[in-house]
């Protein structure tokens, strides 16, 4: 169940990423590229397709934009060269009255665990990635006879990787009407997928003691799981946008989007053995068996949907004042009663003629229902002056708040039937009994997360050499952020145990002292400044090459490029 | 702003409510406790509360191990007959159930000089969790007559109803090497006296055990404590009968027969079954192998068994075919350990050789079916007759 409460945070963020430029990087946020006034769009909460007749020409994004994480170290030869790939680019004709933007991104990659093997006396003796797969041996003189009479051999398996793939596009289009009016549209589509092989779930091991002089084995035990945690997401979104002249100095636009979220989350997990003192040996038993399964299939879905308007008010010729705001809301929920649990399990040793047997059948069954809510709203207004061609300053205000919310409520209730017969026939017999087990518990966890900020960004862009700029931001703000986790036991019953007695004889017992935790919380309510700085570098050599660079240090190794095509 | 909300509502914002019906458990009830109240627990003696009123006034409080639903105790649960002198039903004059300490008191008038029996009709009381009574503690609801709970009572000199199931207190002859060819099988009971119209040949049969031959019996007499019967021939040596009594056998109150003897009657109580032998004369092999010695030996590396002809210490050939690892195991502290069998030139002895070093406490467990060459089974309490699975097991520490 505690995979669930995961889901919850990488549910919420399915539609968060976007690709952000170095320029509005290195500047706050302030001074935007190409790519961040169509895609990004208002305050970074949306596209705005429309915009895309603002970008007159073709731009191309390949993977030297560094778009997809914006984080790829270009000069540092040691760095991780793993990671996802972005393919894009606008296009608008020169005069034209339309404009066509593609974005798309792919990942696929396996992460492996690392897997340490124990050997003799608990020391580690084989350690990896991926599968690992060992034999080892103990070779033991019992009896201290001067010679080895006995042996030990332990092989041992066990497997451990994460597999994940990402594949996320985007196509849209702009039209302008006429001069004072003009439309975009955009879809978008985006699956992730999961798979992961646990370390705990994934292994097997195989144990067989023998007699070196006769060759008989001694003992065997041979035990093998496999599990799998799957996870599955698809977000398929539209975005329209308009903008439109309110006067000759003033522009006012307005946007929209809607995006359905579904998901698949399934866990499958066996696990069986059979440990034997006596192999080989037949008519005669001194083993035991066990074999479970643990199953849990949950299909949160939802969608997402918000708007926003935008204004941009010439006050001169080298004046702009722009204010926006944008809010959106997304509800995801889901109920699953399919988790399962449940373990058998024997012991049968032969006692003379008899054969004694226990006989352990355990039953579990749950349901969950998850509930997120993902709240955001962010209104600001900024003041950007360009004084010359090579001279740009940006100064605003904003004010942004994110309201995230989940519950799980988990329910479960369990049963473990015991069986025993010391296998005499005995007619009512005191020494025999069946013993019933029960327990129950339902608790609910709800988790908030409220941001607040105000804050006073400033950006700046101006030309030190020809066709080189220099960019600066910083942007203080308040920050108000509050956290809370709520845990609250619904409903619980204490582990009861009923005997029966073969001779009938009753016994009842209850856990006692029965402990609960009713409930809990714990609230963190930060209030802090933060003034975080940027900068970077633009260098344009040609009409078709943008080169901008972050992380700008001493080392090399440091520094974050990022190329844009242009024709 | 919810916690706000909820700190005003009640002190402790979260919703705990641990409280599930599992009082009731799903264990039957029992009235563990009877007596009346003049005389307290235990007494069945009924006294005068109330001198001044005719008749004898007293109650009869009941004390259950478990928490009764009270809609249950009513007059419809209770039956109170006379059954000394008269046979007339008693009606109680109140009924009452007090769940603080779990008694139900029934007040009534009664008279000297006269005996009672209180019937709690099967399946009428329920606990809390709807569980009925279950007087004769099998853990299951059988309904009447054996969940019937059955409490006598008296006043004065009256006797009381005898409630006390019979039970058997032996079968004979119930041992191997027999002599006498014309024996006389039979069962004592005790707590009877029983039925003696019901001690008759039809619940007493007497079979040869190896092929279920019939054997022919007279009634030699029956009494309230005894049956006894006689072959109409004689038997054989070196042969093995099964006895069988019925347990459908009643006493003279009509309590049915306890063949178990816990004090308690089930309606699948077992019959009565008991097997005994005689000796081997000299056209017969029947008597079976017991244990002479086990050893372990020097260095915890095998055991050594030797065996016997069952009451005489006679010498056997051992039939090596049944020294398998089902027949004979041996343990120590780590679990079972693995067995080569090696028999050697001494036919009645078998060497375990343990193919893993022996440590801690080293425990021999022999079979009871282990056999001689003439397939006599093994006869772990050397009583003469082997090859009871459980009663012939043989185990010890070596």
């Amino acid at each position: 169940m505690k995979i669930l409460a995961m889901l919850v945070i990488v549910i919420s963020s399915i539609t968060i990423a976007q690709p952000q430029t170095f320029r509005s990087m290195s500047t706050s946020g302030l001074i935007l590229d190409d790519l961040d006034r169509w895609f990004s769009g208002m305050l970074f909460t949306q596209p705005v397709p429309d915009r895309l007749l603002e970008v007159e020409g073709i731009r191309v994004y390949t993977g030297l934009s560094n778009l997809s994480t914006g984080a790829d170290l270009v000069f540092d030869e040691n760095a991780d060269t793993r990671g996802s790939f972005l393919l894009g680019g606008s296009y608008v004709p020169l005069e034209a009255s339309f404009g066509l933007g593609i974005l798309a991104e792919f990942m696929d990659e396996r992460f492996f665990d690392q897997i340490t093997l124990l050997g003799p006396g608990g020391a580690p003796y084989l350690s990896g990635e991926g599968m690992v797969e060992g034999t080892w041996s103990e070779y033991i003189d019992t009896n201290g006879d001067g010679t080895l009479d006995s042996r030990h051999t332990v092989h041992e398996t066990a497997e451990a990787r994460t597999d994940s793939s990402m594949i996320s596009a985007g196509l849209f289009g702009a039209y302008e009407m006429n001069e004072s009016l003009r439309f975009g549209l955009g879809v978008s589509y985006m699956t992730i997928s999961t798979e992961i092989l646990d370390e705990d779930d994934n292994g097997s091991i195989a144990i067989a003691d023998s007699n070196l002089v006769t060759g008989a084995e001694t003992y065997t035990l041979n035990s093998n799981g496999n599990g799998l945690f799957k996870d599955d997401r698809t977000a398929l979104g539209i975005s329209l946008s308009g903008t439109g002249a309110a006067t000759d100095v003033m522009d006012i636009g307005g946007m929209f989007m809607f995006t359905s979220i579904s998901s698949d989350i399934a866990y499958n997990a066996e696990l069986s053995g059979i440990e034997d003192f006596l192999p080989g040996q037949s008519g005669v038993y001194d083993y035991a068996t066990w074999s479970g399964s643990e199953q849990y299939s949950v299909s949160p879905g939802g969608n997402r949907f918000g708007g926003g308007l935008n204004m941009a008010f010439r006050l001169d010729e080298n004046w702009v004042l722009e204010a926006s705001g944008g809010y959106y809301t997304t509800s995801l929920s889901g109920s699953s009663d399919q988790y399962s649990i449940s373990m058998d399990s024997s012991f049968i040793e032969t006692i003379a003629s008899l054969i004694d047997s226990t006989i352990i059948d355990m039953n579990g069954s749950g349901s969950t229902d998850i509930d997120i809510s993902d709240d955001l709203i962010a209104i600001g207004a900024k003041l950007t002056l360009d004084p010359s061609e090579r001279f740009t300053i940006s100064m605003g205000m904003g004010f942004s708040m994110i309201d995230l919310s989940n519950t799980v409520h988990n329910a479960s209730s369990n049963i473990l039937v015991e069986t025993y017969s010391d296998g005499d026939a005995q007619f009512a017999d005191p020494d025999d009994y069946v013993s019933t087990a029960t327990w129950s518990q339902t608790d609910e966890t709800t988790t908030t997360e409220n941001i607040k900020r105000i804050s006073i960004p400033v950006g700046l862009e101006f030309e030190v050499l020809p066709k080189v700029q220099v960019r600066l931001g910083a942007s203080p703000a308040f920050v108000w952020e509050m956290e809370t986790e709520t845990t609250s036991l619904i409903d619980a019953s204490p582990l009861v145990t009923h005997v029966v007695y073969g001779d009938g004889t009753e016994d009842q017992i209850v856990e006692s002292p029965f402990e609960t935790i009713d409930g809990t919380l714990v609230e963190t309510d930060d209030n802090y400044t933060e003034i975080p700085y940027s900068y970077g570098v633009g260098y344009t050599p040609n009409d078709y090459i943008q080169i901008d660079l972050m992380g700008l240090g001493d080392s090399l190794n440091q520094w974050r490029l990022s190329a844009t095509l242009s024709f | 702003m919810l916690l706000l909300l909820l700190g005003c509502a009640q002190d402790n914002p979260f919703k705990a409510d641990p409280e599930v019906q599992w009082e009731g458990g799903n264990a039957h009830p029992h009235i563990d406790i009877a007596g009346t109240e003049s005389n307290g627990p235990g007494s069945f003696q009924f006294s005068d509360l109330d001198p001044g009123t005719a008749g004898i006034q007293d109650a009869v409080v009941l004390s259950f191990d478990k928490e009764i639903d009270p809609s249950t105790v009513t007059a419809a649960s209770f039956e109170m007959v006379e059954t000394e002198p008269g046979t007339g039903a008693v009606q109680f004059e109140s009924i009452s159930y007090y769940p603080e300490d779990g008694t139900a008191v029934l007040v009534g008038t009664f008279s000297d000089n006269t005996a009672y029996l209180l019937t709690v009709t099967a399946g009428s009381i329920l606990d809390l969790g709807g569980n009925e009574l279950d007087p004769n503690y099998n853990a299951l609801y059988d309904g009447s007559p054996w969940d019937d709970r059955l409490i006598a009572f008296y006043c004065g000199s009256a006797e009381m109803r005898d409630i006390t199931p019979p039970s058997v207190t032996g079968a004979f002859p119930n041992t191997g090497g027999g002599t006498n060819l014309l024996p006389h099988p039979r069962v004592f009971f005790t707590n009877g006296p029983m039925d003696v119209s019901q001690l008759t040949l039809d619940k007493f049969t007497l079979v040869r055990t190896s092929d279920s031959a019939s054997v022919e019996l007279e009634l030699s007499f029956a009494t309230g404590t005894e049956i006894n019967v006689v072959p109409t021939s004689e038997l054989s040596y070196g042969t093995r009968y099964t006895a069988r009594l019925s347990a459908q056998l009643a006493d003279s109150a009509g309590n049915y027969l306890d063949t178990n003897n816990d004090g308690l009657v089930w309606p699948n109580e077992p019959d009565v079954v008991w097997d005994f032998q005689y000796e081997d004369d000299s056209s017969t092999h029947a008597t079976p192998p017991t244990l002479s010695e086990a050893t372990l030996m020097p260095g915890n590396t095998s055991v050594h068994i030797e065996f016997e002809e069952s009451l005489t210490g006679d010498d056997v050939v051992m039939d090596d075919a049944t020294f398998i690892a089902a027949n004979i195991q041996v343990t120590d502290d780590n679990g079972s350990i693995p067995i080569v069998f090696e028999t050697g030139a001494d036919p009645s002895a078998v060497n375990c050789l343990l193919q893993r070093y022996a440590e801690g406490t080293v425990t021999l467990f022999i079979s009871c079916m282990v056999a001689d060459e003439y397939g006599n089974l093994f006869d772990g309490n050397n009583n003469g007759l082997g090859g009871t699975p459980g009663e012939d097991d043989w185990l010890g520490v070596l």
